[in-house]
């Protein structure tokens, strides 16, 4: 879905969107926002996701049973939704990281032999 | 796997939604909350920030929209959507939509009632548990055509075997059964069955229970009983307490010791098979009329075996094994089973080719090619409304939608049409099937066809509504997304920009249309021909018998419901005839039976044993059925009941064997190297003698003498009025002569004749009007190409009328297109038409010529045999007749194209340029 391109830009491919939110729940749960403020920080703001297209995508990983929410307090005592990984989704956590190195590492390698 | 869970999950979140939209409100606003404080925090003013967080959110319906989308079955709801405007389309064009309809109505309609049919014909199993299981082991000879075995035979079958779970014989029987010992008996049908007859096929009863293994051990000692439901039902009134009344058969008491459920109808042979009354245990055959030693030869063979296969034993094993066991006993037993193999045939394999099942399978594929008309009018149809909604289609492939969803959309408006076709085929269905329940055979008690609309046939059904949308709805929805879309757009006719796509498109349907008519002329000549055909066979048989079988009263006397035995048989049958001659209204009366005999004519080239139908009868009997005898004399009293010195033979036989020469005066053999020499005193002009619709046979006609062994008698009565009125008398002369003697239905021929001809009547009609329907079905195609032609040149009309072209130019054109598709269609026609004859002709028998003597006896059976051959051939319909049908379809056809024609041609010119 769309993005917003700051200077620096970088298209997210298809798709990776799930993987960055599997990354980032890793360490634990976190409401939405925090999600989307993790991303920005941790890619320096490199990437920029338009915060629109967070929870459709959140939702269908709900869907597929990759996520699980609950309601809880957040860090200033206002109620939020909060996300964490299933089981099920660190298995695909661990399947969408393989995958996606194995595609960086063979762009990388087209790139520098050609 | 996961599918399911995300599925549940689904159905879960549906209950949920209304709250899930005010929870995403909530967590959006937090979202939007906190973004704010941030940026508060870096120091904007809060309206500003609150802006900033909003545009930075993006756009909040897209993404509720979304968030809601990826909890909806999505397809699920585009499913819906799609049905609600394909419905909403119908409405819009009811013409269509009825024609259409109305043509798949018919298409799936006839399919559900042949297939009931050939369900009840071929296809139902046995209403037992597991019926898969239950296979028949038959008994081959390469002599003959029966499949039974003997008891021995059965015994070590069921010994020396490993495959099945259990084995069954049984042989059906004719009895005289009162309901309660004092009652006048009444001749009755049923079984004979070994102990274990029940537990094979493990049904078990409504009320009692069924034989113990110890009942079937001494012949004549346990006289019980069970009855079937409708006997208890017709008999007993349904009465719960009847278990361990007495009942008499053939003058024995037996105990009723169960009654079994109503839903159990036995493992019938054929569709024409009654269902057996009631069930005795093998060993009480003694008391029926069977030989005291039948259970123990070996040679004596009227026995069916059922068997269940052990659960895992594979049928091909079983087989196997039961074959070899065939060869062994060949071996050890050369004296009986001499050429005798052993093999498993499945329940329906068993149910063979019957007349009726031929009958079912024909009927099954003019079904077939009804719905392929129907489905090539629906097609034609809905390809038809293509230019119509070519902009609309153009324009949504514009804004993205994908060419899948788009034919998932059309496809939708197809399975729409297919599921009201098949409901209304379903209901328009139903009423012939209703009609063909309520036929009654007139059997002892009625029978009546037992055609169901059950869940195998409704299944079927369904299977052929979804089978038509595919081959209706697949390629004019693919033809209908391609298209060019920048002149659909601007409302040109693509078609006649592209004159190429133009051909191209038009033979398509050309083909359809061409095809269609071509399969309806195939249906009008099968339908003919096979009316023909059966009518030829049924004239030949009915009207011209040879003997009058008007007035004619048969009482059949079977062995096995006699009484009397031996010599005292015969002085009863003897002392009845003198009663009933003596009788108010009987014109003649003579007895009667048949039997196989081999004859070897003296004076022929090739003197051989020929196995031919014997029919025996007293002095009386060329009298009594008015067979004309042009050349010789009928017997006289004295050579009857006396060993046959002299013969009676027909034109068949005599031509045969002594061609262009007198026969009377020449000498047969009867039996063999040991029999006597017959002289023939008469001949008569009788192709068949009851039988029906079989060639001509030879026949030879012996002087009635009390046969040796026992024989099922007929006493046969012509009388001067009303051949029933007889039934009540006759009856009192055999309570006077014998009060313990049953009474055998009695029957008229006619009225034999008249079960055959209903049936027969029954299945020309149905084949009549599948070939009337796929006519029907090809002219509604034809008129709406034509339709569809014009319409989609209505431009191209006005131009040209506004050019000063005549109106007769304008149907001349529109005409041309009409008589070209009629040409192709009919000459199509003509050439599958010479295919399916030529295949008629192999499968049932060129019968032209009469006269070629067949070699097939007539089963001694008082109601012809199983065997039916259809005379078909070319000269049966006439080629006369055929050219006729070719231009009455070709003039219909002109017809059907004209009216739209003519349509045209009045066409406003201003409104036709006018018109997108």
């Amino acid at each position: 879905m769309g993005l917003n391109n700051s200077p620096a830009n970088s298209e997210l491919l298809p798709g990776t969107l799930y993987l960055l939110i599997l990354r980032t729940l890793r360490s634990g749960a976190l409401h939405g926002y925090a999600i989307a403020k993790r991303i920005k920080e941790a890619s320096e703001d490199d990437l920029q996701i338009e915060d629109g297209s967070l929870y459709p995508s959140l939702n269908r990983m709900l869907v597929k049973g990759w996520l699980a929410a609950e309601w809880g307090i957040s860090e200033n005592n206002r109620k939020a939704r909060f996300y964490r990984l299933t089981a099920e989704g660190r298995r695909q956590l661990e399947r969408e990281s393989a995958d996606f190195d194995r595609l960086v590492r063979s762009i990388q390698r087209v790139l520098r032999t050609v | 796997m996961a599918g399911w869970k995300e599925f549940i999950r689904r159905i879960l979140h549906f209950g949920y939604r209304s709250q899930f939209d005010r929870d995403l409100e909530e967590e959006v606003h937090f979202h939007i909350e906190m973004r704010r404080e941030e940026l508060q925090h870096e120091g904007m003013s809060p309206a500003d920030a609150l802006a900033r967080a909003r545009r930075e959110f993006g756009s909040r319906a897209q993404m509720g929209e979304d968030t809601r989308a990826a909890w909806r079955f999505q397809w699920l709801e585009d499913f819906w959507r799609d049905l609600v405007y394909a419905a909403r389309s119908f409405r819009a064009s009811p013409g269509f939509a009825a024609v259409a309809i109305l043509s798949l109505a018919i298409g799936v309609g006839a399919n559900c009632v042949m297939f009931s049919m050939v369900e009840a014909a071929l296809l139902r199993l046995p209403r037992v548990p597991k019926p898969q299981e239950i296979v028949a082991v038959v008994s081959k000879a390469i002599e003959s055509n029966s499949h039974e075995a003997s008891y021995p035979d059965y015994k070590d079958l069921r010994d020396l075997t490993t495959s099945f779970e259990g084995l069954t014989a049984f042989s059906g029987v004719n009895v005289g059964f009162a309901s309660r010992p004092g009652m006048e008996p009444r001749v009755k049908e049923g079984k004979l069955v070994t102990g274990n007859f029940f537990d094979v096929l493990a049904v078990g009863p409504q009320i009692g229970r069924t034989f113990l293994p110890e009942e079937d051990r001494v012949p004549g000692k346990d006289n019980v009983v069970v009855v079937s439901h409708a006997l208890w039902e017709a008999e007993f009134g349904s009465d719960p307490t009847v278990i361990g009344k007495q009942v008499r058969i053939n003058g024995n008491d037996f105990t009723i010791i169960g009654i079994l459920p109503k839903r159990f109808t036995d493992v019938d042979d054929d569709l024409d098979d009654s269902r057996p009354d009631f069930y005795i245990p093998m060993r009480a055959s003694v008391r029926m009329g069977r030989d005291a030693d039948a259970l123990e030869n070996r040679g004596l063979r009227n026995l069916a075996i059922l068997g269940r296969l052990r659960p895992g034993s594979p049928l091909a094993q079983a087989r196997a094994e039961v074959a070899t066991l065939g060869a062994t006993l060949e071996k050890q037993y050369p004296a009986t089973n001499k050429n005798r193999s052993m093999t498993i045939q499945t329940v329906r394999q068993y149910r063979g080719a019957s007349f009726g099942n031929v009958m079912s399978l024909m009927l099954m594929t003019l079904a077939g090619a009804v719905l392929l008309v129907a489905c090539a009018n629906v097609a034609g149809l809905l390809a038809g409304r293509t230019p119509a909604r070519a902009k609309e289609i153009a324009m949504r492939l514009a804004i993205g939608a994908g060419r899948a969803r788009l034919i998932r959309q059309l496809l939708t408006e197809s399975v729409l049409l297919a599921a009201a076709g098949a409901v209304a085929g379903i209901a328009i269905g139903y009423i012939p099937i209703v009609i063909a329940r309520q036929i009654q055979i007139p059997a002892n008690p009625p029978q009546s066809l037992p055609f169901e609309l059950n869940n195998d046939v409704l299944l079927f059904t369904i299977g052929v509504a979804l089978l038509s949308v595919i081959l209706f709805g697949l390629l004019p929805a693919f033809h209908a997304t391609r298209g060019d879309l920048v002149s659909a757009m601007n409302g040109t006719n693509a078609l006649t920009r592209h004159p190429g796509v133009l051909r191209k498109i038009l033979r398509g349907r050309n083909f359809l249309v061409a095809g269609q008519v071509a399969i309806a002329l195939l249906l009008m000549t099968v339908s003919s021909l096979l009316y023909a055909g059966v009518y030829k066979t049924l004239a030949a048989s009915f009207q011209n018998p040879g003997f009058q079988i008007d007035h004619l009263l048969a009482i059949d006397f079977e062995t096995s419901i006699t009484h009397y035995k031996g010599p005292a048989a015969a002085r009863f049958l003897d002392a009845l005839i003198e009663r009933v001659r003596r009788a108010d209204e009987v014109e003649s009366a003579t007895l009667t039976y048949q039997s196989i005999e081999t004859i070897r004519p003296e004076g022929t080239v090739n003197p051989q044993d020929v196995p031919i139908s014997g029919v025996w009868g007293d002095d009386a009997f060329f009298d009594a059925l008015g067979i004309p005898i042009p050349r010789g004399r009928p017997f006289r009293k004295a050579e009857i009941s006396h060993p046959a010195t002299v013969a009676i033979v027909n034109e068949v036989l005599a031509r045969h064997h002594w061609p262009g020469q007198d026969a009377i005066g020449k000498q047969l053999r009867i039996g063999g190297d040991q029999g006597r020499f017959v002289e023939v005193v008469g001949v008569v002009k009788l192709d068949n003698y009851h039988a029906f619709g079989v060639p001509p046979q030879e026949i030879i006609f012996l002087p009635y003498v009390a046969p040796s062994k026992p024989h099922d008698i007929s006493l046969l009565i012509r009388t001067t009025r009303e051949p029933f009125r007889l039934v009540e008398p006759i009856r009192r002369f055999i309570r006077e002569l014998d009060p313990d003697q049953p009474v055998p239905t009695a029957e008229t021929w006619q009225h034999a004749y008249g079960i055959f001809t209903t049936m027969l009547r029954l299945g020309t009609t149905i084949i009549g009007s599948m070939g009337v329907l796929g006519l029907l079905l090809a002219l509604v195609g034809l008129y709406g190409l034509v339709m569809f032609e014009v319409n989609s040149r209505t431009r191209e009309i006005g131009i040209r009328m506004a050019m000063g072209a005549r109106q007769s130019t304008v149907v001349r054109m529109i005409l041309r297109q009409g008589i070209i598709l009629a040409t192709f269609g009919v000459a199509a026609g003509v050439g599958l038409n010479y295919g399916i004859v030529k295949l008629f002709s192999a499968f049932f028998g060129d019968n032209s010529q009469s006269g070629s003597a067949s070699a097939q006896p007539q089963a001694a059976a008082p109601n012809g045999g199983n065997q039916i051959s259809i005379h078909v051939g070319t000269d049966t319909f006439g080629d006369h007749g055929f050219v006729l049908l070719v231009l009455a379809v070709f003039v219909i056809m002109l017809i059907a194209a004209y009216i739209p024609a003519r349509r045209a041609s009045r066409v406003d010119p201003n409104v036709a340029l006018r018109c997108e």
